[in-house]
């Protein structure tokens, strides 16, 4: 979380400001609130979703796993056609010499109406507890059903979803899987078919070496004691789990090459070249990034540097946590928004096609946010449904006495707008609503249409502070349209490339896993301006043909694909 | 002619003299108050004016010589104060001229002359001239590259209790200081007190224009639009413009005020790789590597000219070229990391203490 030339120099002199309490940010000048153009309503309350992530700081270890926070998954368990979520709940620190204890995890089933119930025990998810971070969904045993991976310090879970008596639960099969339960200290991992066999890997990242024996607390003038920079510990090699399509993976480091130099915080898998073969991408922490091309042998490439997307225009590396990918700019190419550390600014990468990538955070007007944010989950999504890709961002200092910024930050959305004929991204947070105006300390976020209504909510965990449900008033009348990708097989289509045309306008989607410890909801969301029906549709499967559905399509419903089959639903 | 006459034209002439002398002396008194004025503020270009027409071309008192000496000296004339000097020392005080030579020596960063200014100041703490040697030595240390001793006699400088223009020369001395060793933070704090105690201060919102052009170029562009008012053709305002407008996203007001630097001085390096980037960004390639290979030209280890060339050619397919440039970086890269050790193993920048800052505890 911090790049550095030369560590000891940078490091120098931190310490003052923190807040506990959400704090109202004062609103530019110029720009008057006007509650009633929100873009986005704080439906926590009374939604039946109180939960908090813990990291166990009042214990005053000043501990680097503090840092990261938890993340949180939306998907539909129950197959209801409603999205649920899933939150991980860290943990806490307890005797001296200090063990590190897990708190439960929550899922909450959707009930409708803004409702959720807390349905963790009552599906066998309360078991094990360890400290928590991340959570990955796919159907990885291609049952029709989604799978729950979940990640943490010293210990992975991998849930199996089963049938049961009220509907469905979860079995854990870590064990069974193949999967070692006591991966060092795992962070985001992610799901996808990297063989075109149709069961998708998993790509586990490490952070790094800490633990109590190699424990370190970093202090300066003005502060006895804080959290040491990853500086500090030396980088952990990232795990991948192929998997053997008999409900069991095999670690495959040496098949790939997997780079060990990254502290890794975040991943993405997505095609990502548009070769049809699904890619990873991984966000590293004062670490370059990796880029992982899916080579034509079924061998991983690593050409992050190669490619123009490990580093920043200056050539420094960053310290790196979030990762969404879009067509922001309707080029129809996959390009890679990373979310880095304070005094650094986030990275667009912008895809030029021929997997060629250029750094486009000036000119995008990314750098326009200046660089007083600790940037950790990130997503792309057309808030506004006016046919281009919006950027929201959770934002929290990792440092308990940050300088020249505070622990708690507000969260930031941009709009993506027209500027002389090209796109560029305007900060708009101060209309988000209560909760854009107001400093938390945020990690994991996911986006998904919690209730059907054609326009993305956002859900934001928080470190010590209870996850916000954020519910996209919709405020002006645009149209969208809304996919689920299908498979008789229950194939990964994860690495799917989704084109529509609506008002002669083509618009893209990457079908991707994975981001800063969270998962999106896997339906495909456009927003189609004034469009009120989509005229052609295009699939190009992962590791499969490319299909085309051409009629109009009715927009502000949901539209079902299924490979190889000419019927929409 | 009458003896009363007489008497009435000596009393003229007298009178005459006297007026005359009175008002010569009293346009110089006027003149040194103004040119001690604008001492006060750091207006030292303004204050010689003043005293080059008060002291002519010979003659003056010591006290004059000595502070248009004084002041040219503090201003970085130090050709003009050596003229002074010599001046002064034809009838002033030979332990003050020595003294005063020994202040421009340490000015100009003579490394050797710092001993005896620091043990003078340490034993005499409350003689009259130790805020001047410490103004020097700030000076002469920040000149040196020494940023251990720019710290430590800006700080005991202050303790002086100087005037407040000369209070937020040492804030922005010392702001520059922290920028240069990255602790960024810190340097925004001293730019910020120094605008606080000299609202106007050119230098100020010079340093802090730079230290917010990437963390919040918004108000970058405020200081750097004030200090571009009170000088319309500083280069490094209208640099700090560009890049602001850059980090804005607004590359066509940022192409603007490059161009009139760049109509000034078709070579100026850094206007140049400012250009290139805003050509990167537009996807205006030939133009870019054109920008940077002109700044190679010049400087063939112009890291940032050699990352925008890379960067360049790997945008257009040139992946051997641009591989091959990210390696000259990594040793450029391995060059600064060697002498940056070496300065800190010199003590010319600050190393780790227990204790203070930097302390990892195991």
């Amino acid at each position: 979380m911090a790049r550095m030339i030369f560590p000891i120099l940078l490091l120098a002199v931190l310490g003052c400001t923190s807040s506990s309490t959400p704090v109202v940010v004062p609103v530019p000048p110029g720009r008057a609130v006007q509650p009633d153009r929100d873009w986005f309503e704080d439906r926590t309350a009374g939604s039946g979703i109180d939960f908090t992530y813990k990291n166990g700081e009042e214990a005053n270890h000043y501990t680097i796993l503090e840092s990261l926070g938890g993340g949180v998954a939306l998907f539909d368990f129950d197959g209801d056609g409603r999205l649920d979520l899933f939150a991980t709940g860290g943990g806490y620190f307890e005797g001296n010499p200090p063990a590190i204890r897990g708190l439960p995890n929550k899922l909450y089933r959707n009930l409708g109406n803004g409702k959720f119930e807390d349905v963790t025990a009552a599906v066998g998810l309360n078991q094990p507890l360890f400290y928590s971070h991340g959570v990955a969904v796919s159907d990885f045993n291609c049952d029709g059903w989604p799978d729950l991976f979940v990640t943490g310090y010293g210990r992975v879970a991998l849930y199996q979803n089963v049938p049961a008596a009220t509907g469905r639960a979860f079995r854990e099969v870590t064990r069974e899987s193949g999967i070692p339960e006591n991966l060092p200290w795992s962070t985001s991992a992610a799901f996808g078919d990297l063989d075109g066999d149709g069961f998708p890997e998993l790509f586990v990242c490490q952070y790094l070496d800490w633990s109590f024996a190699k424990h370190k607390t970093c202090s300066r003038t003005s502060v006895p004691a804080d959290v040491c920079s990853p500086h500090a510990y030396q980088a952990a090699r990232p795990y991948l789990f192929r998997n053997t399509g008999k409900g069991t993976f095999v670690d495959v480091p040496n098949t790939h090459n997997l780079k060990a130099d990254g502290k890794g915080l975040g991943v993405v898998i997505a095609d990502l070249n548009g070769d049809g073969r699904s890619d990873i991408y991984v966000a590293n922490d004062a670490s370059a990034n990796h880029l992982y091309l899916n080579a034509s042998d079924g061998k991983l490439l690593e050409c992050g540097q190669d490619r123009g997307v490990s580093v920043d225009e200056t050539g420094h590396v960053n310290g790196s946590m979030g990762i969404a990918v879009s067509d922001w700019d309707r080029s129809g190419f996959a390009s890679i928004l990373v979310t880095n550390f304070q005094n650094e600014w986030h990275a667009l990468y912008q895809n030029l096609g021929k997997d060629r990538f250029q750094y486009q955070t000036h000119r995008a007007g990314i750098a326009k946010l200046g660089q007083k944010y600790v940037g950790f989950g990130v997503a792309f999504a057309d808030f506004d449904n006016d046919g281009w890709d919006d950027v929201v961002i959770a934002n929290g200092h990792v440092l308990r006495h940050p300088e020249g910024a505070t622990l708690a930050q507000n969260p930031v959305l941009m709009q993506n707008v027209d500027a002389d004929g090209r796109r560029k991204f305007v900060e708009v947070t101060p209309e988000g609503g209560p909760y854009f105006r107001s400093l938390h300390r945020g990690r994991g976020l996911a986006v998904g249409d919690l209730d059907n209504d054609g326009w993305p909510d956002v859900v934001v965990s928080h470190v010590n502070e209870p996850i916000a449900i954020l519910h996209n008033r919709g405020t002006s009348k645009k149209h969208s349209i809304t996919l689920q990708l299908r498979s008789e097989s229950h194939r990964s289509l994860v690495g799917s490339k989704i084109t529509i045309v609506a008002g002669g306008q083509s618009q893209t989607r990457f079908l991707s896993c994975g981001g800063y410890l969270s998962q999106n909801g896997s339906e495909i969301h456009f927003g189609l301006g004034t469009a009120e029906a989509v005229e052609r549709m295009e699939v190009r499967w992962a590791y499969g043909k490319t299909q085309v559905w051409e009629r109009p399509f009715a927009a502000d419903r949901v539209w079902t694909l299924t490979e190889n089959s000419p019927a929409a639903k | 002619m009458s003896q009363t006459h007489r008497w009435i034209i000596v009393a003229s002439v007298v009178i005459l003299g006297g007026i005359g002398y009175y008002f010569a002396f009293a346009r110089e008194s006027k003149s040194i108050a103004l040119a001690k004025d604008a001492v006060a503020v750091r207006d030292f270009p303004k204050a010689i004016e003043l005293l080059k027409s008060t002291l002519g071309e010979s003659g003056g008192n010591t006290g004059t010589l000595l502070f248009a000496a004084r002041t040219a000296r503090r201003g970085d004339q130090f050709g003009l104060a050596d003229q002074y000097l010599r001046r002064y020392s034809t009838s002033g005080d030979a332990e003050i001229f020595a003294i005063e030579r020994i202040l421009a020596g340490i000015q100009r960063g003579e490394l050797s002359q710092f001993m005896g200014g620091l043990r003078f100041c340490e034993k005499n703490p409350t003689h009259p001239e130790v805020p001047y040697v410490l103004e020097a030595m700030s000076q002469g240390y920040l000149k040196a590259g020494h940023i251990v001793g720019t710290l430590d006699s800006t700080e005991r400088w202050l303790a002086t209790g100087p005037t407040a223009a000369d209070q937020a020369q040492a804030h922005v001395w010392r702001g520059s200081c922290f920028r240069s060793i990255g602790n960024l933070d810190t340097a925004r704090t001293e730019a910020r007190t120094a605008l606080e105690l000299a609202p106007g201060f050119l230098d100020a919102h010079v340093l802090l224009g730079d230290l917010l052009t990437s963390s919040d170029p918004d108000m970058a562009l405020v200081h750097w639009q004030t200090a571009s008012a009170q000088k319309p053709n500083l280069r490094e305002a209208k640099l700090g413009i560009a890049r602001c407008y850059r980090n804005l996203g607004e590359t066509k007001q940022a192409f603007e005020q490059l161009k009139s630097l760049l109509d000034a001085d078709a070579y100026d390096t850094l206007a140049l790789i400012e250009r290139a980037k805003l050509y990167l960004d537009s996807k205006a390639y030939d133009e870019a590597i054109r920008d940077a290979q002109k700044v190679l030209a010049f400087d063939t280890k112009s890291r940032i000219a050699i990352t925008i060339l890379a960067q360049a050619y790997q945008a257009t397919g040139r992946e051997p070229e641009a591989l091959l440039l990210r390696k000259q970086v990594q040793e450029i890269e391995e060059a600064l990391f060697k002498r940056i050790t070496e300065k800190v193993a010199a003590g010319l920048l600050p190393a780790p203490q227990k204790g203070t800052d930097l302390t990892v505890h195991e």
